[in-house]
């Protein structure tokens, strides 16, 4: 039984119960149905709908473009929280909250400017596809859409363990005898490598999970540009409601794999640089 | 390697941190840098490593001008309040990192480490991490880090600031002691008077930029060139008064000046070490300062009696030896007589 234990913060039975209370039906209640529903096909079924030549074509897309567009968005990421800490210039805070609105922007509204830019007539596409560079409806595409969404996550994580970073480590790498580059790489990337990997994995499971954008971008075409989620649309479109489930519940538990395997890392690192 | 700052001067916009400060280091020397928060100490002592530039003048290294050098070029070691630690390397490879990045064989740089680890103590160290570590054990790492590369110059910031009370007197000592191993040339940042005088060959006092007085720890505790120095260095009271006849006359507090025998009145300051008053119970001459103890605290190897003057309610400071503390029977509470052994007084335009 709980005991009440002597703490100077008030509510604590009430605040757990609200968050074991809010997990349950927001997050718990409806991965369970999920499982449930796929559980409800028998396993030939449920193999032949998770193992087939497309389903397979699409995880190892929607890895490969997530993972792809994760590491895109953990460079630029870390380069725009370094200029947003290290720099002084004008407008700066109005640079800090456009990092906001991937956040806020539904993401089809950037899916359409997307494909709309980058298609043969569009804006750039004009330029770029005559160079061979087709950025709409392709894999590169998809890789774009989800870097455009993922990168905020990074810029977030890396910002406030860059602010307290101490300058002092610097200058004592400098006072050492270190150069720029020595400084960079030794001293300020190992001190950031667990914020980065944060950063990565937030943007890494956002991609695995990114539809909206992604339907306008990819032209989804099945074995080329077609990511898992989209799949199980197609699959419900069809109404085969236990099939598309069986597929939701691979992608969920590819996303938890991932991220645990993440977090160990994470943990990992951080014990290293304390 | 001996040091020259010649005319130095800072602003950062339009405060001036430093204001043509010029002074020598000697080869081998270690200087302590004395002075309040904002008198410039620390800025001096970032542009003698090369961590900042001056708006004016030059530093040079054994007659070289090396103001345009690079930290690097400058071979300076740099110890740093906060001990600036790599957090994610251990002792090892903190003590290591100077060697690494200049590049030199492997074998050298373990010997090299091995042998630092040992003279700071901490064998049994190496292989943690800085946050597994006491603040004086990390201060002991930043100063191994330091030495690693045989710098010419070593500067410490405060280097026992964030330290409590006992590590910071444990590593004076220490710092003391590795100086007069290594004999390199060393100056160090501070705001405790007892800690410079403790560990420095030669003081600088500093103040608003400027340098107030420079001299051996003794000759700054003798002969204080000035009021700033005399306060700054010492529990002193102070008593603004009108001197003439050889008299100075502070609210109803008389105090003997010899050294003015001039009609023509003049407004100076007294300035009385609070070691050299003394307390009686009976006043000894008609100048005794009749006073009432408020407090008496035991410091250690003095005890600090703090009274109030009868006549005005201003307060003194009296420090005696616990044996006379005793002998005298002093109580809280207690009316006594208060009278200077020695005084100071600085005459405006008028040497003593």
């Amino acid at each position: 039984m709980l005991r009440r234990a002597r703490t100077a913060l008030p509510g604590f039975r009430l605040s757990l119960g609200v968050t074991i209370f809010y997990l349950a039906v927001l997050v718990l209640i409806p991965l369970g149905a999920c499982i449930i529903k796929a559980a409800s096909l028998p396993f030939d079924r449920f193999w032949a709908a998770v193992s087939s030549d497309r389903a397979q074509a699409a995880y190892i897309f929607t890895l490969v473009s997530s993972f792809v567009a994760a590491i895109a968005s953990t460079l630029i990421g870390s380069l725009i929280a370094w200029v947003l800490v290290r720099y002084e210039f004008p407008l700066k805070r109005v640079f800090d909250s456009i990092v906001d609105i991937p956040f806020a922007l539904p993401t089809a509204v950037a899916g359409l400017v997307y494909s709309s830019l980058y298609a043969e007539n569009g804006w750039l596409g004009q330029f770029l596809v005559p160079l061979g560079i087709k950025a709409a409806y392709t894999r590169l595409a998809v890789v774009l859409v989800l870097t455009f969404i993922g990168f905020p996550f990074v810029v977030r994580a890396i910002q406030p363990v860059l602010e307290d970073l101490d300058k002092d480590m610097e200058e004592a790498a400098f006072m050492l005898g270190a150069n720029r580059w020595q400084i960079a790489f030794r001293v300020l990337l190992p001190s950031l490598l667990p914020a980065m990997m944060t950063g990565f994995a937030l943007a890494f499971a956002r991609g695995l999970g990114e539809y909206g954008s992604v339907v306008f971008v990819s032209g989804n075409m099945p074995f080329k540009t077609e990511i898992a989620p989209v799949l199980i649309v197609s699959r419900l479109e069809s109404f085969e409601y236990a099939e598309a489930t069986a597929i939701a519940v691979v992608l969920l538990s590819i996303s938890m794999s991932m991220l645990v395997l993440i977090n160990l890392l994470e943990r990992w690192s951080s014990r290293h640089v304390g | 390697m001996s040091i020259s700052i010649e005319h130095v001067s800072k602003w950062f916009g339009r405060f001036q941190a430093l204001a043509d400060v010029n002074f020598d280091i000697g080869n081998g020397e270690l200087v302590a840098l004395l002075g309040p928060s904002g008198s410039g100490k620390t800025t001096l002592l970032r542009i003698i490593a090369g961590l900042e530039s001056p708006d004016e003048g030059m530093i040079l290294h054994e007659g070289k001008n090396v103001t345009w050098e690079s930290a690097r070029q400058r071979n300076v070691g740099f110890v740093f309040q906060h001990y600036a630690l790599f957090r994610h390397m251990t002792v090892f490879e903190n003590v290591a990192f100077g060697l690494r990045v200049r590049r030199r064989p492997s074998k050298e740089i373990r010997e090299r480490v091995d042998e630092l680890i040992s003279l700071v103590r901490l064998e049994s160290m190496a292989y943690r991490y800085p946050w597994q570590l006491s603040g004086g054990q990390r201060q002991r790492v930043a100063l191994a880090r330091a030495l690693a590369s045989e710098p010419r110059v070593l500067l410490l910031d405060e280097p026992f600031g964030a330290l409590d009370a006992k590590v910071r007197h444990e590593l004076r000592r220490w710092l003391r002691r590795i100086h007069d191993q290594t004999h390199v040339t060393s100056v160090f940042v501070t705001h405790d008077q007892d800690e410079a005088f403790e560990v420095s060959d030669r003081v600088v006092v500093m103040n608003k930029g400027r340098i107030e007085q420079i001299g051996t720890p003794r000759e700054i505790v003798e002969q204080p060139a000035n009021p700033f120095v005399l306060d700054f260095v010492g529990n002193v009271n102070v008593f603004p008064a009108s001197v003439s006849l050889g008299q100075a006359v502070s609210k109803g507090i008389t105090f003997r000046v010899p050294e003015y025998p001039h009609a023509e009145p003049r407004d100076i300051t007294v300035y009385i070490r609070s070691h050299e008053l003394r307390i009686d119970r009976n006043g000894i001459d008609e100048h005794a300062i009749a006073a009432r103890i408020l407090r008496i605290h035991p410091a250690g190897s003095v005890a600090r009696v703090a009274l109030i003057h009868s006549a005005t309610g201003k307060e003194l400071i009296v420090d005696l030896t616990p044996a006379e503390i005793h002998e005298l029977h002093l109580q809280e509470g207690d009316d006594v007589y208060v009278s200077p052994k020695r005084l100071k007084v600085f005459i405006p335009d008028y040497e003593i």
